[in-house]
């Protein structure tokens, strides 16, 4: 069975995920990123540092810092560049095209279909893959994020959600690909916001759907 | 010693791109270089690609005695199956940056920053090519999606920012796919090393859904980035947004991005040979040939029908290399190198159209036969040989894809085969009659009034257009200079 501690902070991530669906500032949504980031990144971090603690040794300070980059990473850096992004335009309120009530009906139909998914696949699905369900459902959560919104940032912001979501996935993967992985991430949302604040400066909106 | 040094060949290709643009980046903060970078700029792209091509071209005996240059440690492996490949996409990379001396008008980005993104594209492309890691590929795909996105963004058009946001959205989606797919092979069989993953596969046969959902995650990932239908949503959109430079460097993404999605699949259909995995691909790229085929032809603007076009090339690759036999591997890599090179061709005679004649819309353009006479040469021979026109390249490239896709039909379907080809060679028409309908509304009749005062392209515009015309008639009077790279994977 999934840990607790694992299992508590999954929910409260996945809780998190969902009010972004409901947030209607851009700057609240960084926030709310930088809020999920953290959370979903604290386990490992934890792991690693009581992993140091009882064993000091070169190969527990590796993964103690790797785990922290990443944390760092979709923590700070990410939530700092798309802010960065937001200072550059001007701060506009623009709602999500869907909201209310059928958001709510949207997101109870959501983690219904992906608890029954869970208890499906409970039964195959190898014991290291068992934060799967969970990433499944925030990163879906993530995508409908970016589907609602209009406002450039804020479907960049979910992009990033959707990205933190596959993290309990990625902390399996061999730490000598996670600086580069990192590395990639910075890049690409460097890109994107350099992308956003051109299109800003041509079209004098971040509403995407006038940027024609 | 010797063999030491061979094996460092492709370690070498793949990273003096990368050297010479972080050196480009580098000048970046010294504002007195600036003006003498820009000069510069495009001889030291040309450079930049010049060197690794070269390199490139030592590696080609080695490869062609059946020997594999191997990097273990960094995954890096160039045989008979990827040495055209790396060659094709050097080759292209190396037309566009000559013909950027005279087509390079200039953009939203400074130069360093330009060159940068182009060698870093570059970089990543051959890294997709060269690397035979899970996590290798993922990183290399999401830095060329970063890179393209860098070089949309840097035409002054007032749809550039529009078109790279939604380029930027859609593969990045994408990319979270690709990645998925890898950690779910990578958790099911312990290994990165796609090797090492057909080899030992005890964990990933026995979860079959889990191989599948993998399979397609590979699939939506580099589907997305290639431009395949139903994930083809950026394409038409990017290509008239683009500068007729960038969109000749793009003429080289199916080779590392097609190849790359062979190259995560076939270890999963070796160790799961499941008849789903070639329905997927398959269906995906049969709707692209379709899709792509239907709505060329509505096209007003040309650098739309070559959109569209282009995801009709996509289909009939995904659709050949999908099929995982060893006769569809070697028609797919001719038709990848074939189809690129002749695209871009076409792709750098039509730009010169757009700069000498400030339009792509078919409606104004006409006449330009005798004001653009090279470039039409250049467009005309390229597009017929797209086509698979005799005695053009592409005709051996088309003859190897039915070939390869009739024998593997007849052992599936029997004798419907020959219907199933012949309805395909059908629908393979209609391209060569868009490709021709361009041709005509460009290049015949009446000289527009936008044309009147037209002149030919610079040297360094027309040439490169011309040659690889040239290399589509040398390559179709002797095929065997083209087969020969591939005859031994």
């Amino acid at each position: 069975m999934m840990e607790t501690l694992v299992f508590g902070f999954l929910i409260v991530t996945t809780v998190i995920t969902i009010a972004a669906l409901f947030i209607q500032s851009a700057r609240c949504m960084v926030y709310t990123l930088v809020l999920q980031a953290t959370t979903i990144g604290f386990v490992q971090l934890m792991y690693c540092v009581v992993e140091l603690f009882l064993d000091l040794s070169p190969e527990a300070l590796a993964d103690f810092f790797y785990a922290f980059a990443e944390w760092f990473v979709c923590a700070a850096v990410v939530p700092s560049i798309i802010y960065f992004g937001l200072a550059r335009t001007t701060y506009s309120f623009i709602k999500p095209t869907i909201k209310g009530m059928n958001v709510i009906v949207f997101v109870c139909l959501l983690v219904l279909a992906h608890f029954a998914l869970g208890l499906w696949l409970q039964s195959w699905f190898p014991s290291r893959m068992e934060t799967f369900i969970f990433a499944i459902l925030m990163f879906n959560i993530s995508i409908a994020t970016m589907v609602i919104n209009r406002h450039a940032i804020k479907i960049l912001i979910g992009l990033n959600m959707a990205e933190n979501a596959l993290f309990p996935l990625l902390v399996e993967s061999p730490a000598i690909f996670v600086p580069f992985i990192l590395v990639a991430v910075v890049f690409v949302n460097i890109v994107a916001v350099y992308v956003i604040i051109f299109a800003y400066q041509t079209y004098n909106t971040l509403l995407v759907t006038d940027w024609r | 010693m010797k063999g030491l040094m061979f094996s460092l060949l492709p370690l070498i290709t793949l990273v003096l791109p990368m050297f010479i643009s972080i050196l480009c980046l580098s000048v970046y903060p010294f504002s007195f270089f600036h003006s003498a970078f820009t000069r510069l700029s495009r001889y030291i792209l040309i450079i930049g690609i010049a060197l690794p091509l070269v390199v490139s071209i030592l590696m080609i005996p080695e490869v062609l005695s059946g020997r594999t240059l191997e990097l273990p440690s960094l995954s890096i492996y160039v045989n008979s199956t990827n040495i055209a490949l790396i060659f094709g996409v050097l080759l292209i990379s190396f037309f566009v940056s000559v013909y950027s001396i005279g087509a390079d008008r200039g953009g939203r980005l400074r130069s360093e920053i330009y060159v940068f993104s182009v060698l870093l594209f570059v970089f990543c492309m051959l890294g997709i090519i060269m690397v035979y890691d899970l996590f290798g590929i993922f990183i290399f795909v999401e830095t060329t999606i970063g890179a393209a996105i860098i070089l949309v963004a840097h035409s002054p058009t007032r749809i550039s920012s529009e078109a790279a946001f939604k380029y930027l959205i859609l593969t990045a989606i994408s990319a979270l796919f690709v990645l998925l797919g890898v950690l779910i092979v990578y958790i099911l069989s312990g290994s990165s090393n796609l090797f090492v993953i057909s080899s030992s596969s005890s964990q990933l046969t026995s979860n079959p859904h889990l191989l599948m959902l993998a399979v397609a995650c590979f699939i939506v990932g580099l589907g997305a980035d290639i431009g395949l239908v139903p994930f083809h949503g950026w394409v038409p959109d990017v290509w008239p947004a683009s500068t007729p430079i960038i969109n000749g460097f793009s003429c080289t993404e199916p080779l590392p991005l097609v190849f790359g999605l062979y190259k995560l699949i076939e270890p999963l259909y070796r160790i799961y040979p499941s008849n789903t995995i070639i329905l997927l691909v398959g269906g995906v790229g049969l709707s692209s040939v379709m899709v792509g085929t239907l709505l060329a032809y509505r096209q007003t603007d040309f650098w739309r029908t070559i959109a569209y076009l282009t995801i009709e090339e996509f289909g009939k690759m995904a659709l050949i290399l999908g099929l995982f036999t060893p006769d569809s591997l070697i028609a797919g890599q001719i038709l990848l190198v074939n189809s690129s090179l002749m695209k871009t061709g076409m792709v750098l005679s039509l730009g010169s159209v757009q700069i000498c004649n400030n339009s792509s819309d078919l409606t104004l353009l006409g006449g330009l036969a005798e004001k653009m006479n090279k470039t039409m040469w250049g467009y005309i021979i390229c597009s017929l040989s797209l086509a698979g026109i005799p005695p053009l390249s592409g005709f051996y490239a088309k003859w190897f894809f039915y070939s390869a896709l009739h024998d593997f039909l007849l052992t599936h379907v029997g004798m419907i085969a020959s219907v199933l080809v012949t309805l395909l060679i059908s629908v393979s028409i209609i391209p060569l009659v868009i490709l021709l309908r361009v041709f005509h509304r460009i290049f015949l009749g009446q000289l527009s009034p936008v044309s009147k005062n037209t002149k030919e392209a610079p040297l360094s515009m027309w040439f490169p257009g011309v040659v690889i015309a040239f290399i589509a008639i040398l390559l179709g009077l002797q095929p065997n200079l083209l087969t020969a790279l591939f005859r031994s994977s």
